[in-house]
């Protein structure tokens, strides 16, 4: 047993060579990366499944099926049909035929359906009114009207609690009676009872065998016709009556129709979708069969004679194109920070790679002495990397799996698969640069760049800056042309900010350094012109990892841009929602508002500023509807300028006429409006006509809920003008940081009973608690945190590379003698400056990003408001986060230095550099 | 080596000596194993130039034991770099066992370093791998050139024998004596049966008891696998074992020290002949110790005579024809 561990041990070694820790500091970078790789997108899925069953669930069940319709005339001449009293009329078998169809026609257009027994069709009479109805059921003098209906399944569907089901018609005096069944609340409404009869219009009588009691009652079977169930009352603008509706049985179907008026009659079909599993990674696929199959699926071609269409439609289909919609946006959003973070991942393996590629170093170097060919080496490397790497990123696509169980998402096992290979090829890479192409074991050191060196490398810079460059365009017209345009060439989309702005540091960094020596060298202490020097001698090689920060900060820069627009965007639109923090709406009840009440309501805590308004349904002189807004000028001005919100030009409303004095009342007038008031003509509020002079034009008052055509007028002159009762406030609008909204609720409850509220808390929670909006802005706080994370990474890999050649520098100077504080000045001023610039670039990075993919992104979905939202930089958290990892590597290059003294100089010599 | 010194001390005038030089471009060397001509490697630091060497001329016969002396920073390591394939020169030419080391291809050079040198570096450490056996560690040039497992396991246990490590087989280098690492190190180095071993400083980092212990392992695998063997050591005792001993100074090999065993008296001792070297130009280095008190500087006078050369201070008072001086250059070793 200790026996195998050993050799198990001594495997290990032998495959992880010299550097076991720098290998496990691969294997757990590789997890990391590959867990945000897969994590992420899966995540994302699993947030915009959630958002779309609620999109599903707030679909009435009827809405959730393909409803195929015609009318009766239509089908019959389908299928070749004389109407009339001997006709052979449209059969239960026809319509199963038609439903067969229907099906087959769906599942061709690969549409989930409900099986066989949740479908349902039928056919209805029309309305007609019934004059012998009980008293009861009329409405006045307005009789009730009653609709006859076929119903496939009834006996599925309802429970007979009295009498028989309908079965059979049989001949009355000169009309057939047909046996019909009617829910409880039906009869009760109708006063009906089994043995009742009621003489239905055109040649039919109903005598009522049955009542029956709807079985599941929020089925499409009971919720597709509202007065299936129960006597439903009707009110339009010239009628009111009740209405309701009688169901026969399968054999009394032909008779029926030729019992009626046929041209009333309509004949549905309800095929439910199977919409439970669905998943928003299937979304955009269902929606487009949905639309396609509405379109065309329609069309009857087996089931009838003569070929034709029945109308389809399906209540989703509207909500499920908006839902696609905004989804797809979010999905932008999205794969550009899951690509971005992946390519930073990928960098930072890289990294991993390099270092342990360097920690193996001395390996590969006596390997290649002892005749191992290149392909040898790179196979050790790869052989090196898989040990490390292929469990790694097992194990990290299984914690990722575990902790988002529910979305599949392809896209995570592209990322997940080239972040895998950038680990994989990250080794053998370095191992290859440790030992020169031409198997020499030094550099050529005797050969000073070249021109042409310079030149080649001044090229791959321009090409790869132009690449990135043209990524950004390319996603810039993307954007412009389809919104939905995400490949992964513009996700990457800050990264390729990121590339331009790190080449352009790497370029400046050593000219900026040794600017900073030659100062230096003048004024400040040795040890300050030492570590310049050094960090001005350091290779390109050296603080290449540096720049690695440059992308980090640029994705960190983009994530939070893109959560503070989010958050901005969430609060402008609530404000545009509600207009101040509390709004108080006394327009049900008779309450009124007076200076008791709002006294009442300025002493809530955490309430700054009230102002009451009042909203006046009025008429313009031509007669059209115009909203008299009536505020308190001063006040209401007040209130808003305690808000985000545009100022209030109280001014125009406090010249001549606003007061006592005579003229036409100043008033502000929306754009729609003025032209109805312009010229000194009337407004009618009430009773009362008066003139009105427009001094100025406002497109919205936050807190009146105003749109279209309205007029605001100062409180005083109105209430002189239609008297107090007429211009009493209706509203109060309340601005505080944080009103205490349980108190807000008393009071009100007390002194304005029925009074409605509002709170833009409430608005604001609403929004960003929508399971889309939420999980968009966890996202990208989430991958703001994995960037930093990443960041840190970056900086202690960084910082790992250098410590070799920093500890002989301080054991050299410790034996002449720097102290302990000398050499932390030392180590700070040799290793800052790359992560200063990096810093600069990350900075440099954050300022693009908003004009260059700014207008690319659209979040309009997630604030819920089409007014765009200003996307502007969150300097202040990329600012925080990167004096964060200057904090890490000063800390970390603290601890360096006292493991130097501590391991003793003399060892650290040894070593040798 | 000899028979060219003497061609060319016989060479004189300049059109002679360039047509010296053709013949000299196709018969340098013949016959040796390794053959160095005004071989040059300068290292360039940040615009500083480094003149590691400067026109080191070599000779080493195939079988030899030849050990390579001087001061740090002489430019030792980078002959030995040289030599192994793992630098190459700025100018000059250096082919060992025929091959050309300055215009080798990638596949070349590969070629080169598993079948005809073999390397062994001061620091103990960096000679194996840590975390494999002995036995793993010579196995390992053969399985890189792709030697069969029958050939593999008889060469390791032969060269284990032979440098006395049998008993190491096992064992990974931190749990060797450094003695021990270093004979596991020379097998490893000789496991793909090279032309060439070289040796940087293999005893640098041993105390002397162990490094006689060590230089005795390298002799062993001359003798019994007739391997060349070319070693730079700083440690006399190491030197005074060896026939011939080659001083390198500023880059440039400046004497040869033969040591001859002769029979004197019925016992065996050992003659130390000092030689100054006589590169393929015909210059000579001579000994500032013999120049100085012949005040001879800037310029001397040259005559030939039938068995030597008389070497003249450049003084019109002691131009004297048939007065011996100190300063006379024997041609080398009689052909
Ligand atoms: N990689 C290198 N880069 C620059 N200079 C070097 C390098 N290697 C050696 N040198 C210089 O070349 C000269 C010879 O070095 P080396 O061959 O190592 O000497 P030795 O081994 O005899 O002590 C020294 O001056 C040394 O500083
Ligand atoms: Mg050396």
């Amino acid at each position: 047993m200790r026996a195998a561990g050993r050799r198990l041990r001594a495997g290990l070694t032998t495959l992880t060579g010299t550097a076991a820790g720098a290998s496990a500091v691969l294997a757990v970078l590789v997890i990391a990366s590959v867990f945000v790789a897969v994590a992420l997108p899966r995540a994302s899925v699993s947030f915009r499944t959630k958002a779309l069953r609620q999109v599903v669930a707030a679909t009435p069940p009827t809405g959730r099926a393909i409803v195929a319709s015609t009318d009766f005339t239509t089908l019959a001449s389908a299928l070749v049909i004389q109407p009339g009293p001997s006709s052979p009329g449209i059969g239960t078998d026809d319509m199963v035929a038609v439903a067969d169809e229907l099906a087959a026609n769906l599942r061709a257009k690969r549409l989930p359906l409900q099986p066989v027994q949740d479908r349902w069709w039928g056919l209805t009479s029309g309305y007609a009114a019934v004059p012998d109805a009980a008293r009861r059921a009329y409405f006045g003098t307005t009789p009730p009207q009653m609709e006859v209906l076929y119903r496939t399944n009834l006996g599925r569907n309802a429970r007979l609690v009295a009498g028989t089901m309908p079965a059979t018609v049989s001949a009355g005096a000169g009309r057939p009676v047909f046996q019909v069944a009617v829910t409880p609340a039906t009869a009760a409404r109708f006063m009906l009872h089994v043995g009742s009869v009621l003489k239905f219009p055109g040649q039919a009588t109903l005598a009522v065998s049955g009542i029956i009691r709807p079985v599941r009652p929020g089925s499409t079977f009971w919720t597709a016709d509202p007065d299936a169930a129960r006597a439903t009352f009707n009110q339009s603008r010239n009628a009111a009556f009740w209405l309701g509706g009688a169901f026969i049985g399968p054999a009394e179907l032909v008779e029926l129709e030729n019992a009626v008026d046929s041209s009333q009659i309509t004949m549905q079909w309800e095929l439910p979708l199977r919409l439970s599993g669905i998943g928003a990674d299937q979304v955009g696929a269902l929606n487009n069969r949905l639309g396609a199959a509405l379109n065309s699926a329609g069309l009857l071609t087996r089931s009838v004679q003569i070929p034709t269409s029945v109308t389809l439609s399906c209540g989703l289909a509207g909500a499920l194109t908006d839902f696609v919609q905004a989804e797809r946006r979010i999905a932008v959003l999205l794969s550009l920070l899951e690509v971005s973070l992946t390519m930073v991942g990928a960098v930072v393996l890289l990294l991993g790679g390099r270092l342990l590629a360097e920690r193996r170093g001395g390996e590969f170097r006596l390997m290649r002495a002892r005749g191992a060919s290149r392909r040898q080496l790179a196979a050790l490397g790869v052989r090196a990397g898989v040990v490390a790497v292929i469990p790694a990123a097992v194990a990290g696509t299984l914690i990722a799996i575990l902790l988002t169980p529910s979305g599949s998402e392809p896209s995570a096992w592209w990322l997940a698969g080239l972040t895998a290979f950038a680990a994989l090829v990250s080794v053998p890479l370095f191992a290859l640069r440790q030992v020169p192409s031409a198997g020499l074991a030094d550099e050529r050191s005797d050969r000073q760049p070249t021109r042409q060196g310079r030149a080649r490398r001044a090229v791959a810079d321009l090409t790869l800056a132009l690449a990135a460059a043209g990524g950004v365009a390319v996603l810039r017209q993307e954007a412009a042309a389809r919104p939905s345009g995400t490949d992964w060439y513009t996700s990457a989309a800050p990264v390729l900010v990121a590339i331009p702005v790190a080449i352009v540091a790497v370029r400046l960094y050593p000219i900026a350094v040794r600017w900073l020596v030659r100062l230096s060298g003048r004024r400040h202490g040795v040890t300050t012109f030492v570590g310049l020097a050094r960090a001005a001698r350091t290779s390109l090689a050296a603080v290449l990892p540096a720049f690695a920060l440059v992308l980090v900060l640029a994705v960190i820069a983009f994530g939070a841009t893109l959560r503070a627009a989010v958050v901005r965007g969430d609060v402008a639109e609530s404000w545009r929602a509600t207009g101040a923090d509390v709004v108080i709406d006394t327009y049900r009840s008779n309450v009124p508002i007076d200076g008791a009440v709002r006294h009442a309501i300025a002493a809530v805590p955490g309430v700054k500023r009230t102002s009451a308004l009042s909203v006046l349904p009025g008429v313009a002189a031509d007669g059209t509807p115009l909203t008299v807004i009536v505020v308190d000028p001063a006040s209401y001005a007040a209130l808003i300028a305690a808000t985000p919100q545009p100022p209030f030009p109280a001014a125009a409303l406090t010249g001549p006429g606003a007061g006592r004095g005579p003229g036409p009342m100043p008033v502000l007038a929306s754009p729609s409006a003025r032209q109805l008031v312009t010229g000194g003509r009337k407004v009618l509020v009430g009773y009362h006509d008066f003139a009105v002079r427009v001094t100025g034009t406002v497109r919205d008052v936050p807190g009146s809920s105003a749109t279209g055509a309205f007029i605001v007028a100062p409180a005083r002159a109105m209430v002189r003008t239609v008297g107090a009762s007429e211009a009493q406030p209706s509203r109060v609008l309340v601005v505080g940081p944080g009103v205490d909204a349980a108190r807000m609720r008393s009071v009100v409850g007390r002194q304005l009973p029925a009074a409605t509220l509002a709170f833009r808390a409430g608005r604001l929670a609403s929004l960003t608690g929508a399971p889309l909006a939420h999980g968009t802005y966890t996202a990208f706080a989430e991958g703001v945190a994995a960037a930093a994370v990443f960041g840190a990474v970056v900086v202690l890999i960084m910082l790992a590379l250098g410590a070799r050649s920093r500890e002989l520098t301080l054991a050299r100077l410790f034996t002449m003698g720097l102290s302990p504080g000398q050499a932390r000045r030392l180590v700070i001023t040799e290793a800052l400056p790359a992560i200063i610039a990096a810093t600069v670039g990350g900075a440099v990075c954050a300022w693009l990003l908003v004009p260059l993919i700014g207008p690319a992104v659209d979040l309009s979905p997630l604030t819920g408001s089409p007014v765009p939202v200003p996307v502007r930089a969150d300097y202040a958290l990329v600012g925080l986060l990167a004096a964060g990892l200057l904090a890490l590597a000063i800390v970390t290059l603290f601890a360096q230095s006292v493991a130097t003294r501590l391991r003793g100089v003399s060892r650290a010599l040894r070593v040798g550099e | 080596m000899t028979s060219a010194a003497g061609r060319l001390a016989a060479a004189s005038g300049i059109s002679e000596l360039a047509a010296e030089a053709e013949l000299a471009r196709t018969s340098y060397g013949e016959g040796a194993l390794v053959v160095c001509d005004r071989l040059v490697r300068i290292y360039a630091l940040e615009g500083i130039e480094v003149q590691a060497l400067q026109g080191l001329d070599l000779l080493i016969g195939k079988g030899e034991l030849t050990a390579v002396v001087g001061a740090s920073g002489s430019g030792k390591s980078t002959l030995m770099n040289i030599l192994a394939g793992l630098d190459t020169p700025t100018a000059g030419s250096v082919q060992v066992a025929g091959h050309d080391l300055s215009g080798m291809t990638a596949r070349e050079r590969l070629s080169y370093r598993r079948q005809v040198v073999g390397f062994v570096w001061q620091q103990t450490s960096r000679n194996l791998l840590p975390y494999m056996t002995a036995w793993q560690n010579v196995v390992l040039p053969m399985r890189l050139r792709g030697a069969g497992r029958r050939e593999r396991s008889a060469r390791t246990a032969e060269l284990l024998a032979v440098l006395g490590v049998t008993h190491c087989a096992d064992r990974r280098p931190d749990q060797m004596s450094g003695g021990e690492q270093q004979r596991a190190a020379i097998a490893t180095a000789l496991a793909n049966r090279p032309d060439l071993l070289l040796a940087d400083e293999p005893t640098g980092e041993l105390d002397s008891a162990t490094a006689v212990d060590v230089f005795g392992a390298l002799q062993r695998a001359n003798a019994e696998l007739g391997v060349t063997v070319l070693v730079v050591t700083h440690d006399p005792a190491v030197s005074a074992q060896v026939r011939r001993t080659i001083a390198i100074a500023d880059g440039r090999t400046s004497t040869e020290t033969l040591r001859h065993a002769a029979a004197e008296d019925g016992g065996l001792s050992q003659h130390a002949v000092e030689y100054a070297v006589l590169d393929r130009a015909g210059r000579v280095q001579l000994p500032l110790e013999m120049l100085e008190p012949l005040g001879m500087r800037d310029r001397v006078r040259l005559e030939a005579e039938p068995d030597h050369i008389g070497v003249w201070p450049d003084n019109p008072a002691s131009r004297q024809p048939g007065q011996q001086q100190p300063a006379q250059q024997q041609p080398g070793e009689q052909p």
